[in-house]
């Protein structure tokens, strides 16, 4: 800790805490107090409809998921897993290609970077509206060149093989731009010293990414794969709008959401699944920062 | 000559890659909004024939979106500015570890930030204090979360700490420093939480849904969505109220794109060090 | 080093911006009290283009009626659960006079020996937060007995039913495409799959189904509910279902007994002459692309409530609905009717009695057949009839020998999705699973499931 150099001698250690009084309390009163009081609700079978009774029943909801039995729970966790690894490395490989693309600030090329980011402003109800336009088996534009490049159909987002990827993609396409802006900002701090001590020793371009580029992109891979995993674990939003769960796309976040909200909810049961995503993210999380944290180390 | 090519060449792929798969599926939607309903029945991939504006005229008045409009630029601006401020002076101290437990608390905030959102008691709460269906309330509780900390306490660490003692031995007082000196350099970081949070309190759906009740205080995803609802077979209209709706997000993203990389970079790079917050990205998630 | 100005008016800027946030605030708390002195009724639906046009007129003439009442119609699409959010906030809110509800049904109140919680609509009418309206006035314009089936509880009723369709046995035809090729509407299962060979072998595709909602169960369901009630009277629907969950519970009827066996078998016989891509196709999208495909397609799985959207798509199309004939036996083929929406007024409500009131103009005869031909609902009110509309022919003159739909068996809620019977889009042609796989995995689950 060091001290606050601001004010007199006496207000000086109270205005860092003055300071961050106010979103501290605003995030304890409208974040952490909700969040805690949720995880209440899975110790019961609390229906969550207002004025029904809690029917506190302990670790029921608990034992009933790890019976193995039971298979919607680990086939959920199954297409989770699925679907952080697809979305991370996808959006890494098409992040850093965009970076290294579109890295250069030439005329024109600020619009482009723009254009591929752009799709994260939009709400996750637009871009369900949009793909559930584009991939309709009928009417879509999807199956056009499908029917054009491969002869013959594909049911797209009910197709239980293609469902998934397609929804993957989709995810990358929303949120690929940011991983793009990250690896930019890491390429153009890499001192251009070094590509030219490298090209003197005869480095062809292949060499020169593989020694120089991606160790030195390090920290920007590793806030990226970070971010990219942590953002897609509890993903419901968009796989709602798509497939509703169906054809083998029910992620632990979606499972979650059907079964916590809805016209027949079990929000004690939902609470319990979304106490089991938290852990989940705490394991893919931790290992990923202790992964890449050593990695970083070792270059 | 062949750098003129090459230079060209290049400039064609970007154009196809950007424009190609990041453009045009959304202006695919946004051509739907110019067809009639028998039209897009009749050529659901096409180009429209005739051209019609008419869905725009009925999608603004069906939806009733001019008062949600007004709704909707005072829920997404008036959170988005106190939501910065309140970031800036939250992570500000951190950063620096001007307080005892600066580090266990950035940490407690990360850790928590993982933990199941809890609509329910969060309404429940909302209803006791009073904020429920209220224009107020509802602001109040979307100022207070204090969004971007965790890229800020990373761009801060950027600013040399020596400007801090300068400054306090020139006589410079604590808010003032912050505002005219913090906050300046800050400008990327800013720029780019600006977007987001204004995007994220632009497309939010769930939270007015449950906590406003009165249709006089609803915002214009609201409107869509009942929207939605009501003509959800007919795609021309559909999209002509989905474009209406996106417009002033794509116009604010206009004006302020130019900062994202600056921001996007100098927070997420150099936050790294004990980064953790489920990232903007999902803070997008409106619905 | 940056030079400071002067740092005598330290905090001038900040204080200013405080004073401007202290006047914003002030301007939005002014404008947001309003409406206060007169009486607000607050009701509350899901959005259903249709039935929120017609509940405004119904309104208007309330306010008309009841000058000083000023009504405040709350609502919410079904999609993305937005709707039961809405109801919740306002149930949480107690802001609400008359809320809508799917309507309940007996096999929502498991007997408690099974130790199975009740949810949704049933459980809000268990724990005593709907008002009995069995001794209102208005009761008596409705059938009793259907009624007390979807909303009774004890002896009471606690909300009335006003809309019913036909969902699962749903199947619109287009009626130039069968007077093409000489048929008549099919009224047994042979006749069926014979007419669906027929449009085969011409190069037709005969059925368009929304595979990617689901809407195949439609057809399932339809087969199912067929093969239970065979030709018994609706009024025996009750209890034959109460059996059948009584036989799973008791382990003696289960997903793969032969009644299954058999309803899958005709299920995926009737799935072989769906759309190529069946599974990807979007219900928001089916009706209008059914409708104007007027050489393909001849029959279209779905239910009564989008007949109307099919007409508005399509001002040429000549089309009908009809029951899917699931079974041999003609008799058996009758449509089953699923009860819809049901109007509640919750104790809590602040005007109870306006509320009433109200649902006793809406339930009046005449603004009743307004609200049936607005939405193309079957008529719940015996003394007015399901109105005749381009096509409803066929609706019109079967409606009345129509049955409630079939209840699920008894099922945790927590309980994975198969041990409700086979997931339809996990199971050929849609998934990979077989049809006996399926419904071994879906009895071995439901089996798991209430172990008890």
């Amino acid at each position: 800790m060091s001290t606050c150099p601001f004010g007199t001698s006496r207000t000086r250690r109270w205005i860092p805490w003055l300071s961050i009084a106010v979103p501290t309390i605003g995030w304890l009163v409208f974040g952490l107090y909700p969040s805690i009081a949720t995880i209440a609700y899975s110790f019961t079978q609390y229906s969550g409809l207002p004025g029904t009774p809690l029917n506190f029943c302990g670790l029921c909801n608990y034992r009933t998921a790890f019976e193995s039995s039971y298979t919607d729970f680990s086939a959920a966790i199954v297409a989770t897993v699925k679907y952080v690894l697809g979305v991370t490395v996808l959006q890494i490989g098409i992040g850093l290609g965009l970076a290294l693309l579109l890295r250069h600030r030439r005329r024109g090329y600020g619009w482009y970077r723009a254009l591929v980011f752009m799709p994260q402003i939009f709400s996750v109800t637009i871009v369900g509206v949009l793909f559930t336009l584009v991939f309709d088996p009928q009417s879509g534009v999807a199956e056009k060149a499908y029917s054009g490049l491969f002869g013959g159909s594909n049911a797209f987002l009910g197709s239980s093989t293609w469902a998934l990827p397609i929804i993957i993609m989709i995810n990358v396409w929303m949120f690929t731009g940011y991983t793009m802006l990250v690896y930019i900002a890491g390429l153009r701090a890499i001192p251009p010293e070094l590509y030219e001590a490298a090209s003197l020793d005869g480095a062809g371009r292949l060499r020169l990414f593989r020694s120089i580029t991606w160790p030195m992109l390090a920290p920007a891979t590793t806030v990226n794969v970070f971010l990219t995993a942590m953002g897609c674990v509890g993903e419901y939003a968009l796989i709602l709008v798509l497939t509703d769960g169906n054809y083998n796309t029910k992620t632990i976040g979606m499972y979650m959401f059907d079964t916590a909200f809805g016209l027949n909810p079990s929000l004690g049961y939902g609470s319990m699944l979304a106490m089991a995503q938290f852990v989940i993210t705490l394991v893919i999380g931790g290992g990923l920062l202790f992964l890449l944290r050593r990695r970083e180390v070792a270059l | 000559m062949q750098r003129a090519l090459r230079t060209g060449g290049a400039q064609l792929i970007c154009f196809v890659i950007s424009a190609g798969f990041f453009a045009l599926p959304v202006v695919y939607l946004g051509i739907q909004a110019f067809k009639s309903y028998t039209g897009f029945l009749q050529d659901p991939t096409g180009i429209p024939h005739p051209w019609t504006l008419s869905n725009f005229g009925q999608a603004w008045t069906q939806g009733d979106f001019s008062t949600e409009m007004i709704n909707s630029l005072l829920y997404a601006v008036v959170p988005d500015v106190v939501t910065l401020i309140l970031g800036v002076f939250l992570a500000f101290p951190v950063s620096r570890g001007y307080f005892r437990f600066s580090n266990a608390l950035y940490a407690f905030f990360v850790f928590s930030g993982f933990l199941p959102a809890g609509l329910i008691p969060l309404f429940i709460e909302a209803q006791k204090l009073g904020l429920y269906n209220n224009r107020l309330g509802f602001i109040v509780m979307t100022s207070l979360t204090g969004a971007g900390f965790f890229f800020f306490v990373g761009y801060i660490k950027t600013i040399p700490r020596e400007i801090d003692e300068a400054a306090a031995m020139d006589g410079c007082g604590y808010v003032r420093f912050i505002f005219t000196m913090i906050v300046p350099q800050m400008k990327p970081a800013l720029a780019t939480f600006g977007v987001f949070g204004f995007v994220a309190s632009w497309n939010n759906l769930i939270l007015p849904l449950v906590m406003l009740s009165d249709p006089g205080l609803w915002p214009v995803t609201r409107g869509l969505f009942s929207f939605f609802g009501q003509f959800s077979s007919q795609w021309p209209l559909v999209a002509a109220g989905t474009v209406i709706v996106a417009a002033p997000i794509m116009v604010v993203f206009a004006i302020l794109q130019r900062h994202l990389v600056e921001g996007v970079a100098g927070g997420a790079v150099a936050g790294t060090r004990g980064i953790g917050q489920a990232p903007p990205v999902q803070a997008v998630d409106g619905a | 080093m940056a030079k400071f100005p002067h740092s005598r008016s330290r905090s001038r800027r900040p204080a200013a911006v405080l004073t401007a946030f202290a006047s914003l605030a002030a301007a939005i708390t002014g404008c947001s009290s309003g409406g206060g002195s007169s009486q607000t009724l607050v009701i509350a639906e899901w959005t259903n283009p249709a039935a929120v046009a017609y509940t405004k007129t119904v309104d208007a003439l309330f306010e008309k009626q009841h000058p000083g009442v000023n009504i405040q119609l709350q609502t919410a699409p079904t999609a993305q659960n937005a709707w039961p959010t809405l109801q919740n906030s306002l149930l949480a809110a107690k802001n609400v006079d008359v809320l809508a509800q799917f309507a309940a049904n007996p096999s929502d109140y498991p007997p408690a020996s099974t130790g199975i919680k009740v949810t949704g609509t049933a459980s809000l009418i268990a724990s005593g937060d709907f008002v009995d309206l069995s001794k209102q006035s208005f009761m008596k314009r409705f059938d009793t007995t259907s009624q007390k089936y979807v909303m009774g509880y004890k002896n009471g009723v606690y909300g009335v039913m006003v809309a019913e369709y036909v969902n699962n046995t749903g199947l619109f035809y287009k009626k130039s495409l069968l007077d093409k090729y000489n048929m008549s509407v099919p009224t047994t299962f042979d006749q069926f799959i014979d007419d669906l060979k027929t449009f085969k072998s011409h190069g037709i595709t005969p059925i368009y189904v929304a595979g990617k909602d689901g809407y195949q169960s439609i057809v399932w369901f339809g087969i199912v509910n067929q093969l239970l009630m065979q030709d018994l009277p609706a009024s025996d629907a009750a209890s034959v279902y109460e059996q059948r969950a009584q036989a799973f519970w008791d382990g003696s009827q289960n997903w793969n007994s032969s009644l299954y066996q058999q309803a899958v078998q005709r299920y995926e016989e009737v799935m072989s002459y769906i759309e190529p891509s069946a599974g990807g196709v979007s219900a928001q999208t089916a009706p209008g692309q059914w409708a104007v495909q007027s050489d393909d397609f001849p029959f279209f799985v779905d239910g009564s409530y989008d007949g109307n959207t099919i007409a508005q798509a399509s001002s040429s199309l000549k089309f009908g609905f009809m029951s899917l004939p699931g079974t041999d036996t003609a008799s058996w083929n009758r449509p089953a009717l699923a009860p819809d929406l049901s109007w509640t007024v919750p104790t809590f409500a602040k005007h109870q009695s306006l509320a009433l009131e109200w649902i006793d103009l809406f339930t009046q005869q005449s603004n009743y057949a307004g609200w049936l031909k607005a939405t193309g609902s079957v008529s719940t009110e015996p003394s007015v009839s399901t109105p005749s509309l381009s096509w409803t022919d066929w609706l019109s003159a079967h409606a009345a020998q129509g049955y409630p739909n079939t209840t699920e068996p008894w099922v945790p809620s927590s309980a994975p999705s198969d041990a409700g019977g086979p997931v339809l889009t996990s199971m050929q042609p849609f998934g990979s699973q077989s049809p006996t796989d399926a419904l071994d995995k879906s009895a071995t689950d439901y089996t798991a499931a209430t172990k008890h």
